[in-house]
């Protein structure tokens, strides 16, 4: 009995101690380029730091719960692509945006259906799936575009991107409450313990009489409709899709679920560990660059700070 | 021990940052001085930004564009992306923007992403200019280019068909990837001119390799094996000759082709072909030079920032005289042999 | 007559032979489609293309089997096919050139590993972080320049003289059979099943798990030193930023097709052999049937998942799904 309390006073210890040393390396970050980047600290950078994660925060939300129940989804950048694109190519076919939006929504959830089946459905690994997925959904990308970024879109669709409510930019607004929603699923409702139970073990969630094989459906399809939305934010920011949009997210996003302490075998980790892990990054990344930094030590710095942030878990 | 690991893990970061800080001079002055002539008396800076870093090409630019805050007494920030990304191009400039730099150069790599960015800058009222590749509905103030993308493509096919015995025959053409503007430009000037020009040329390809040298190889031993009487290589970007050169010289050895067969003509950086063109392999190619259009991205910003206006045939120190069309800004190709290929240092 | 068989339907009931059987549909489909695909010259040239992706791929396999994941693959390749090349232009005799870059390869593999073990941190994170280390050493190093003017000796290594008896070739060959003679006969062999197969339960023989870990990473360090010198040699130059960034996902590709499994305790030589060899059959016979530029990707990825597909049948018939 006092063995077990001990082991659990020392869990959360453990547990404590990340998220301390987390926001210490903020902390530290702020404090750093405070001093070393000009323009750091203004309340016009500090947004834009927001504005910057909010399109990768969105899809680490579903990524996370992949993640949480001991999956991955590599396709993720490419599925960006072809929503960016389906909802781009509408807008500028003259299609209303309402209309547009959705069916960029549906084509993410339409994607994410066929990762999710295949998946949960044949039982393959969804590593191998995906990494299958990506290059095709990437391909499609270049049949639907070939080759020529797809722009000019009303003026009315760039709000979504560019405007702001109360000061706070939309799509800053936007992550907040899907962060808050997915926190609320994942901490208070069966289906959050779904997911950790899958992530723990398969087999025991199975006999306890869980569809598994549709949870994992269900959530590679989240992870396609929030994928989408993301793209939406996205080329209303860049005000353009090409074939390359959002190439390379997966493995930032992982990076960013990593450093927040998620559990790459799934089951154990917290939604705000995500969270944390990209602020660290788009700190990092938007500091760097103002002190004109070359990116080459970025990604070198990156990987150290990944190895520091990961290492301490179990030291 | 594993404390003492992290420790030291941690102790290495901070020492790369600190040892990473270099090159730019921290400023001291606060942030609520405002708009973006309050630097004061410090030097003007200029904020050069290039699709990619880590690429042979982009390094010669930014020598070019080092040289020219040399020579013009002002700082250069170079920093790109590690690799093409739209989105993270255009979070570095805004992060410039709110920098407040004097002014911005950017090569984009997506013509129309940039628009939104350049308003900003321009509220900001930090002048922009564009090089290699443009943004033309964009707000900025000159483009620095080689030449029209018209006149590129040309030059490229008429480097491969001066070559050739006569125009007729296989050709098969060899691009970087199928989604950056200027060389998709170049592919239709080519293929525009080939259709009108020399209508014995068939086109049995275009072949990406998305900026993968090994790709770019492959696919040349691929349609070689596909084509064993093609006559001639189209290469519009400066990994893919050397692959094609490369490929060509082990078919000819393997008695797949004939020596001297297939021409290949296009897009060469010279120290990537200088061992093919000595050898024969290829006679001439045709290239310009990054370290110009860098230098002149640069120079272009500083004659902004001090109100001078920038006329056709006007001589820049460094770089020779600029021809000047509307707003655009063009270095010039040029077109090198076996003679001249050692004249060039990139 | 009865062991005949039983024999016979012991070869076909293989693990790889769906793989085996889908790769031999593939290329008879070229071949219909494209005159000069099924030609001996074409055959070489496939083979030449394949072994670099094929000798990584193989490494990468190991890796797999043992649980683990390598992502830094193409980063560490570059990384010592820029070594390589430089020490080539710094006119060291080509022995040495070689000898150095199998140990720098083998070493920084092995601190892939060390990372992983000594520091507790899950194989994916590590290589993850290695893949933006190695990669922008790599670039520092070599100032973003392009690597090239190699002798001719160095070139020697990567050139395609001799089709089928190509240096490159024959070093995969030999790769290739040693691994599949360590896997089946040798104890290391069976040890790497063992430990990828269940953790706790080799920890309880008495396994060294770690030991065993480390060693993997380190011969899949040396693999991609093999990898860098003859990806420098055969092309002919180098760049550090550009050199084979796609290659972690290339080569799990075809591991995976092959039949090893990405948790741990399964996977073939002859599987990874030829999910490379269809891998790189589709490259090259894409371009033979004159695919347009947009649309090669998206064969790939079909036939990827086609290839996985395929492997279903057999495990399902093992009744092991």
């Amino acid at each position: 009995m006092v063995q077990q309390s001990s082991s659990h006073a020392k869990m959360l210890c453990v547990l404590k101690s990340r998220y301390t040393l987390l926001i210490g390396i903020i902390a530290l970050e702020f404090l750093l380029f405070g001093f070393l980047a000009p323009y750091f600290l203004t309340l016009g950078n500090i947004l834009n730091i927001l504005r910057q994660i909010s399109e990768i925060g969105m899809i680490s939300i579903p990524l996370t719960f992949l993640l949480l129940s001991g999956h991955m989804d590599l396709s993720v950048g490419s599925i960006v692509g072809v929503c960016g694109i389906t909802c781009g190519m509408l807008l500028r076919a003259g299609q209303p945006v309402v209309l547009a939006i959705l069916a960029g929504i549906a084509a993410g959830a339409v994607v994410g259906f066929i990762n999710g089946v295949i998946v949960g459905k044949l039982k393959i690994q969804a590593v191998v799936v995906t990494i299958g997925t990506q290059v095709m959904f990437r391909g499609l990308c270049y049949i639907m575009t070939s080759g020529r970024a797809v722009s000019g879109y009303p003026l009315s669709f760039y709000v979504l991107g560019g405007g702001d409510i109360l000061g706070l930019p939309i799509s800053v607004l936007v992550l907040g409450l899907c962060y808050v929603g997915a926190w609320f699923v994942l901490e208070r409702t069966y289906f959050g313990r779904y997911i950790l139970a899958i992530g723990n073990n398969q087999n025991t969630t199975r006999y306890s009489g869980i569809r598994v094989d549709r949870v994992k459906i269900l959530l590679f399809t989240f992870c396609g409709i929030m994928t989408a939305v993301a793209s939406i934010f996205l080329i209303s920011r860049l005000s353009s899709a090409e074939a390359t949009l959002g190439s390379g997210y997966e493995l930032d996003i992982i990076t960013a679920a990593l450093i927040g302490g998620i559990d790459i075998n799934g089951g154990s980790g917290k939604l705000q560990g995500t969270f944390l892990g990209i602020l660290i990054i788009g700190i990092l990344r938007n500091g760097l660059n103002l002190m004109g930094l070359s990116v080459i030590y970025q990604s070198i710095i990156l990987g150290v700070l990944l190895l520091v942030a990961v290492a301490k878990r179990k030291g | 021990m594993k404390k003492a690991i992290a420790i030291i893990l941690a102790a290495g970061l901070m020492l790369a940052m600190a040892a990473c800080t270099g090159t730019p001079a921290p400023s001291a002055s606060t942030p609520a001085s405002g708009s973006g002539s309050a630097e004061g008396q410090a030097t003007r800076t200029y904020f050069v930004n290039p699709k990619m870093v880590g690429a042979a090409y982009w390094e010669a630019a930014k020598e070019g564009a080092l040289q020219a805050g040399e020579d013009l007494g002002v700082e250069v920030i170079w920093n790109g992306t590690s690799e093409v990304d739209v989105a993270k191009q255009i979070n570095m400039v805004t992060d410039m923007i709110t920098r407040k730099v004097d002014g911005i150069a950017v090569a984009v790599n997506d013509a129309t992403s940039m628009t939104n960015v350049f308003n900003q800058a321009k509220e900001a009222g930090i002048p922009v200019v564009t090089f290699d590749s443009d943004s033309e509905n964009a707000e900025r103030s000159y483009c620095i280019l080689p030449d029209t993308d018209e006149a590129i493509g040309e030059a490229f096919l008429s480097a491969l068909i001066n070559q050739m015995p006569e125009p007729k025959g296989k050709v098969a053409v060899m691009i970087a990837s199928p989604s950056a503007a200027n060389i998709i430009a170049w592919r239709d000037a080519a293929l525009a001119k080939i259709e009108a020009d020399y209508p014995d040329i068939e086109i049995v390809g275009v072949y990406p390799s998305n900026d993968d040298q090994q790709k770019a190889y492959e696919n040349a031993k691929s349609f070689i094996q596909a084509n064993p009487d093609l006559a001639g290589i189209l290469c519009l970007a400066g990994a893919e000759t050397p692959a094609a050169c490369k490929a060509v010289q082990e078919a000819v050895e393997a008695g797949q082709l004939e020596e001297g067969q297939v021409k290949i003509g296009g897009m060469g950086i010279p120290s990537l072909v200088r061992e093919y063109i000595k050898d024969g392999t290829m006679t001439e190619s045709v290239m310009w030079n990054p370290m110009s259009m860098g230098y002149l991205s640069v120079w272009a910003l500083d004659q902004i920032a001090q109100g001078n206006e920038i006329t056709d045939g006007m001589e820049v120190p460094g770089v020779g005289t600029i021809k000047v069309e509307d707003d655009r800004i063009y270095c010039g190709t040029f077109r090198f042999t076996a003679e001249d290929v050692d004249n060039y240092q990139f | 007559m009865k062991q005949h068989k039983s024999r016979l339907s012991r070869i076909f009931s293989a693990r790889e032979m769906p793989i085996i059987v889908f790769t031999l549909l593939v290329y008879g489909a070229f071949s219909v489609m494209a005159p000069n695909f099924n030609t001996f010259n074409n055959v070489s040239v496939i083979a030449q293309q394949i072994t670099i992706n094929g000798i990584v791929a193989l490494g990468m396999t190991i890796v797999i089997m043992i649980g683990g994941m390598d992502l830094s693959v193409g980063s560490l390749l570059s990384l010592c096919g820029v070594f390589a090349g430089m020490m080539d232009n710094a006119g060291l005799p080509v022995a040495l050139t070689v000898l150095l870059t199998l140990v720098i390869g083998t070493a920084l593999g092995a601190l892939n590993g060390l990372l992983i073990v000594k520091l507790h941190i899950p194989d994916i994170i590590v290589t993850l972080a290695t893949m933006n280390i190695f990669r922008g050493v790599a670039v520092m190093v070599t100032r973003s320049q392009w690597i090239t003017d190699f002798s001719d000796a160095f070139l020697h290594i990567g050139s395609s003289k001799g089709g089928l008896f190509s240096i490159p070739i024959l070093l995969y060959v030999a790769v290739a059979v040693v691994f599949a003679v360590c896997l089946r006969w040798l104890p290391f062999g069976r040890l790497l099943y063992a430990v990828g197969g269940n953790r706790e339960a080799a920890v309880l023989m008495g396994l060294n798990v770690p030991s065993v870990k480390i060693r993997v990473y380190a011969v899949n360090g040396f693999l991609l030193g093999l990898a860098g010198l003859l990806f420098a040699s055969m092309f002919g130059s180098i760049q550090a930023a550009t050199a084979a960034t796609s290659l972690q996902f290339q080569t799990m590709g075809s591991a995976l097709i092959g039949g090893a499994n990405i948790f741990g305790g399964a996977g073939s030589v002859l599987g990874t052999v030829f999910g490379t060899i269809l891998l790189g059959m589709i490259k090259n016979g894409l371009v033979q049937i004159h695919a347009s530029e947009y649309w090669l990707d998206f064969i790939t990825g079909a036939v990827i998942l086609l290839a996985l597909l395929v492997n279903l049948i057999q495990l399902r018939k093992k009744g092991r799904c």
